[in-house]
């Protein structure tokens, strides 16, 4: 009975050193692993969210809240609706695709070009000033033609991509390359980065349209290739014009250089004009601009006080982002090597706003979609009282990724870090208002061993 | 949210005083006067002033690249109710002519003209209906 006592107690003992360092097992598996059995299939690091196995997630656009990957809850944030995308985001979407969640209903999705596993949609708050977006046969869109004719609309043609019969049918003549044949709607707001798009599919077959901002004076416009099997969303993006800005859909020859256009028959729903260097997921309005309101993300950590270990040469997070933009695959690293470079550099260029106390207090890790992987610029958190680990990631211009610990970061020198109690991990914006996140978050890991992270 | 951070964040969505907390001055302005004064305000918004009270409020770019927030007395926004000629509320082109911009759909400020025209809320959360505002 002593002898069981003893081994007892050396048991609880390696149990939880091992929930430390050794987590790579669920809880059942990882005593059997004590004895000798190998652990079972399934294994996470300390923590996990969104892991590539999907654990947690639950099914695409179901709009119900998921948990990290051994269970962790997670509360989550936002005072609207918004639109939830359930394969790509801009190409081959399906009738059904879309799904609107009801306010303060997270987003699970696959992002970008919807390969990989799912992730939680976080993103700022985007106002779309295009008014009645899936009514494009309402007045407020108007039929235009330059030396041709106006093109042909016919209301409520098709099924739309949310699986409702709200998609119009627009047919656009040819034209020459002084010519056009549009619809349009002057929306506003000119002055500042703007992205517009549009949901389009041919009504019998493949084409090529015009989707344009213009004031008059300056046009940007984009030829969108359209099939008739599915929906394309055709963006413009990171547009710089005057106020009045008119967002221009259809043959729009002589705004876009001259470009000729063969006729058109589309169908067309979902019209965007969001401030912003890239489009955000669509929002809906009727008779007045609209504001899809920003999200926050929180997931309860299980490990926490006295959990050792982590180094900054170990600590290793995996958030991945994927946007319109960025599409999948992204993998960055925070992890590392105490850095060198100049923290701050690039937040400073954020929307013109810095949400740290301190421009010179980065916890992050250059993340440059470009140059995935790469750890140079690391930085580690500072030691203390944590209960907040706080990364998010910015897809405008310098495309970094930012973290924080209870608000405040460091790049200090020294080369150990011990995580005191960690009760939270925030996914994405640091706050509602504040750090742009605009992505899908996915494979966010945290363990001792980056070798666990994967 | 409260109506103060709603507002804050739509105007931040809307490109303006991003991460700029909103302090809502005590003193009213008259809207009349700033469109007197040719003053363009984009995207006012309903926010609760100090006392708790429903306003409107609305930056304004300045000359010298800063903003001032306003508080106004009612919103630079309109729309025509249904059944309202068309003549009598008109949306304003950028050339200076005029059409129809259908009944209900706002119109910015400065975008609009015609006696027939009603104040409205220049901007509402996705999902809310235009009436309720914020």
């Amino acid at each position: 009975m002593r002898l069981a006592l003893v081994l007892a107690l050396i048991s609880g003992t390696a149990l939880a050193q091992g929930r430390v360092y050794d987590r790579t097992c669920d809880v059942t598996s990882r005593r059997s692993s004590r004895g000798g059995v190998a652990c079972g299939s399934v294994s996470y690091a300390q923590f996990e969210f969104a892991p590539a196995s999907g654990a947690g997630m639950g099914a695409a656009c179901a709009c119900t809240t998921p948990t990290a990957a051994t269970g962790e809850a997670m509360t989550f944030s936002r005072a609207s609706v918004a639109w939830c995308t359930k394969g790509n985001e801009t190409s081959g979407i399906a009738n059904g695709d879309l799904v609107e969640c009801a306010s303060g209903q997270p987003r699970v999705m696959p992002g970008g070009d919807g390969t990989g596993g799912l992730g939680l949609s976080v993103w700022e708050a985007r106002t779309n000033s295009a008014l009645r977006s899936q009514e494009l046969e309402n007045a407020a869109w108007v039929l235009l033609g330059v030396t041709a004719a106006a093109p042909t609309r016919t209301a409520n043609y098709a099924t739309a991509p949310d699986g409702t019969a709200t998609a119009e049918r627009l047919q656009f003549v040819a034209t020459g390359a002084a010519e056009g044949s549009v619809v349009y709607q002057t929306v506003g707001g000119g002055g500042v980065a703007n992205s517009i798009g549009v949901y389009l599919k041919g009504a019998s077959s493949a084409g090529t349209v015009d989707v344009c901002s213009s004031n008059g004076a300056s046009y940007s416009c984009t030829a969108c290739t359209f099939v008739a099997a599915t929906w394309t969303r055709c963006l413009r993006e990171n547009t710089v014009v005057a106020a009045g800005v008119d967002l221009v859909i259809g043959n729009a020859s002589w705004r876009n250089g001259g470009t000729t256009r063969v006729a058109n028959d589309v169908l067309v729903w979902q019209a965007d004009q969001q401030v912003g260097a890239t489009m955000g997921p669509p929002i809906t309005t009727t008779s007045a601009a609209a504001t899809r309101l920003g999200e926050l993300a929180d997931v309860a950590l299980t490990f926490g006080a006295g959990t050792t270990g982590f180094s900054t040469a170990q600590t290793t997070v995996y958030p991945e982002g994927a946007s319109p933009n960025y599409g999948d695959g992204l993998s960055r690293v925070l992890n590392g090597v105490p850095g060198t470079g100049v923290p701050g550099g690039a937040a400073a260029s954020v929307n013109g706003s810095y949400p740290f106390p301190s421009a010179a207090s980065l916890f992050t890790q250059d993340c440059n979609p470009s140059a995935p992987n790469t750890h140079t610029n690391a930085r580690r958190s500072i030691s203390g009282p944590l209960n907040r680990f706080v990364t998010y990631f910015n897809p405008v211009g310098a495309a970094n990724l930012f973290g924080c610990v209870n608000d405040i970061c460091d790049d200090g020198v020294a080369a150990t870090w011990t995580a005191p109690t960690w009760t939270r991990y925030r996914l994405g914006n640091y706050t509602v208002s504040s750090g742009s996140t605009n992505a899908v978050i996915k494979k966010v890991c945290l363990d001792p061993s980056p070798l666990r992270c994967r | 949210m409260t109506a103060k951070e709603t507002a804050a964040a739509i105007l931040a969505a809307s490109g303006l005083a991003l991460g700029i907390a909103l302090v809502i001055p005590d003193t009213e302005t008259n809207e009349a006067d700033l469109r007197a004064a040719g003053v363009k305000l984009d995207y006012a918004v309903y926010a609760e002033d100090n006392e708790g009270v429903k306003v409107y409020v609305a930056y304004v770019a300045e000359s010298d690249g800063g903003t001032t927030l306003y508080k106004l007395d009612r919103s630079p926004c309109a729309r025509r109710p249904a059944g309202v000629d068309s003549r009598d509320c008109l949306a304003l082109e950028s050339d200076g002519g005029t059409r129809d911009q259908g009944d209900e759909n706002t119109m910015q400020d400065g975008d609009w003209i015609g006696v027939g025209c009603v104040r409205t809320a220049c901007v509402v959360v996705a999902g809310r209906e235009p009436e309720t505002g914020l």
